[in-house]
């Protein structure tokens, strides 16, 4: 079997690609509101470390595994697994690779709709109204408010743009890599950016906007995003690193599943390391560079404090900012274009999380493309069905998130970097990484990828479980308490009043593994058959 | 705004702002067919 010959059409198209994957609705709407809840001065401290410890390594090491796993032919990561690391139980490791996109993508696809929806709302005048009720707006339209009430098709109904943004997913991810994906991130990536500056330029214009409030100021705001606070005290409060460095490493998207599959596409020729890095600083300049100045200093003008404290990324998303939105001037406009600009983040991002699950029915199936795609479409719409009808409190999505968007991710990212750094051998890896390179990593990245950033990765993680499963309450000794049932996540499933919805979702998480695994199956038979061509041996 | 704040969002922002806007220059200069490690 030959591998599907697709390739990127220009280093700048597969860096635009990969950036596009990593930007999405976290970087103007989860980071922001971080920073703020933390404080400025030790969230960015943490953040930047982050960066360099786990950001960066990971997404070299998946560029680096990526393309050596397309040399040998395989473009998906159960392939690339299979063939790096040769042994029998090496595609199930990989497996996590198809199913944390896929699943992704079910429910992400879902939020995409949203956001073209409060744009297109937005543009004809029925969002961002003066004292409109954004809570009872948003509990109606996506369905929070009670299970099945978001299934309508009409024009102020999410339905419609669902399956709106189902159309234009798979009609571009069966164009393929060059002319579907490259050509909606080469113009996308650019006006989203283009988008943000202007809104940026908006939000930092605003002067005092109510003169009744002096103190709700363009300096206050950015004061309430940026002042430091206690910077060593916050450095002692291991939440504040479990989220700056959650934020990292999902708003990267490494260990994802999805720059291992991109960078297949590439050659020995062509370079990782410089890609790698640009990709990362893109996705970081729209985080930092532009979210961190748009949302929460927007909100703050306007509602201070007290409107900002306590909302999550959807509450600030689809609650906060349309009524920022309602009282600024030429509101409806810029509410149009940054839901716009959040629906151009997240398109390029589910995309990206297609390529995986299509890769891997392709090479491992060995499916024509129209099938791949026709099987992805059914499986993917399965899952989205779920979580569209099940969206009361937004459970089986925030579940389903949970399990799959964070524990997962861990895992697998866990898993590449110590078969970069160990199995692979971090020589044979800093040797793959450096071929066909533009500039050189600095050495000193050697010791981080082989033994920092796999023991800060799994000190994070350990964290991450131990409050979210077991309900650490970050005591030692005598003070340390556990208790299960107080993360939401466990009190879901086997607390003293289950929650239904949440059982089903991890019941549907279990399936689709078991699905993933037999096809893993499938595909190793069919590997051992056909041995795919190593495709660049030079 | 206190003086922290700003040397944060100067150091911060200016940080990434600079590491993007060198590596877009970095791919722009280097073309496709001319990669190779400096040494």
């Amino acid at each position: 079997m030959s591998a599907p010959k697709e390739v990127w059409s220009s280093r700048l198209g597969v860096i635009l690609a990969v950036a596009g994957s990593a930007v999405g609705l976290g970087n103007f709407l989860r980071f922001p509101g971080l920073a703020a809840q933390y404080g400025g001065g030790a969230f960015m401290i943490a953040y930047f470390i982050s960066l360099l410890i786990i950001g960066i390594p990971i997404s070299w090491a998946e560029w680096t595994l990526g393309r050596h796993g397309g040399s040998l032919g395989f473009r998906s990561s159960p392939g690339i697994f299979h063939a790096v690391l040769k042994k029998p139980y090496a595609k199930y490791l990989g497996v996590i690779g198809f199913i944390i996109p896929v699943v992704i993508y079910m429910y992400y696809v879902y939020i995409e709709a949203w956001c073209l929806g409060y744009a297109l709302n937005a543009a004809t005048g029925k969002l961002s109204i003066a004292g409109m009720n954004y809570g009872e707006f948003f509990n109606h339209y996506t369905g929070a408010g009670s299970d099945g009430i978001a299934i309508h098709f009409g024009l102020g109904d999410v339905g419609i743009f669902v399956l709106l943004v189902y159309a234009i997913n798979f009609h571009f991810i069966y164009r393929g890599i060059s002319k579907g994906i490259e050509t909606v991130c080469k113009y996308a990536m650019p006006a989203l950016i283009l988008i943000a500056l202007i809104v940026l330029a908006r939000v930092l214009t605003l002067g005092t906007p109510d003169p009744a409030r002096p103190d709700q100021n363009v300096l206050t705001a950015l004061g309430f995003m940026w002042n430091p606070g206690d910077i060593f005290t916050g450095l002692k409060n291991p939440q504040l690193w479990l989220a700056a460095a959650g934020q990292i490493f999902f708003s990267l998207s490494v260990g994802f599943g999805v720059i291992i599959t991109y960078s297949s596409y590439l050659t020995k020729k062509d370079d990782v390391v410089l890609s790698g890095l640009t990709a990362s600083a893109a996705n970081e300049f729209c985080e930092v560079g532009l979210g961190g100045l748009i949302t929460v200093p927007a909100a703050f003008l306007f509602l201070g404090a007290a409107g900002i404290i306590g909302q999550g990324t959807f509450g600030l998303g689809f609650h906060v900012l349309p009524e920022v939105f309602a009282r600024m001037p030429a509101g409806p406009v810029f509410a149009t274009i940054f839901f716009l600009l959040l629906f151009l983040a997240a398109i390029t991002s589910s995309l990206s999380m297609l390529q995986p699950g299509l890769a891997f029915l392709e090479e491992g199936l060995r499916l024509k493309r129209k099938s791949a795609v026709a099987l992805l479409a059914i499986v993917t719409a399965i899952g989205t069905s779920f979580v569209w009808y099940y969206s009361k409190d937004l459970k089986a999505l925030d579940t389903i998130d949970f399990w799959v968007g964070t524990m997962l991710i861990f895992i697998q990212a866990t898993i590449l970097i110590i078969v970069f750094g160990w199995v692979v051998g971090i020589e044979k890896g800093w040797a793959l990484m450096h071929e066909g390179s533009a500039v050189r990593a600095p050495s000193f990245f050697k010791p981080i990828i082989k033994y920092l950033t796999p023991a800060f990765l799994i000190t994070i993680f350990g964290l991450f479980v131990l409050k979210n499963v077991f309900g650490w309450n970050f005591s030692f000794g005598e003070a340390a308490h556990f208790e299960p049932t107080s993360s939401g996540y466990i009190r879901d499933l086997i607390g003293p009043s289950p929650d239904k919805v949440a059982r089903l979702s991890v019941a549907f998480i279990g399936l689709m593994i078991a699905f993933t695994c037999i096809l893993a199956y499938l595909a190793g038979k069919n590997w051992a058959a056909h041995p795919p061509v190593e495709s660049d041996k030079n | 705004m206190t003086l922290g704040g700003w040397i944060n969002l100067i150091l911060s922002v200016g940080s990434v702002t600079a590491l993007f806007l060198w590596c877009i220059w970095r791919v722009l200069r280097t073309s496709d067919r001319d990669q190779r490690p400096p040494e």
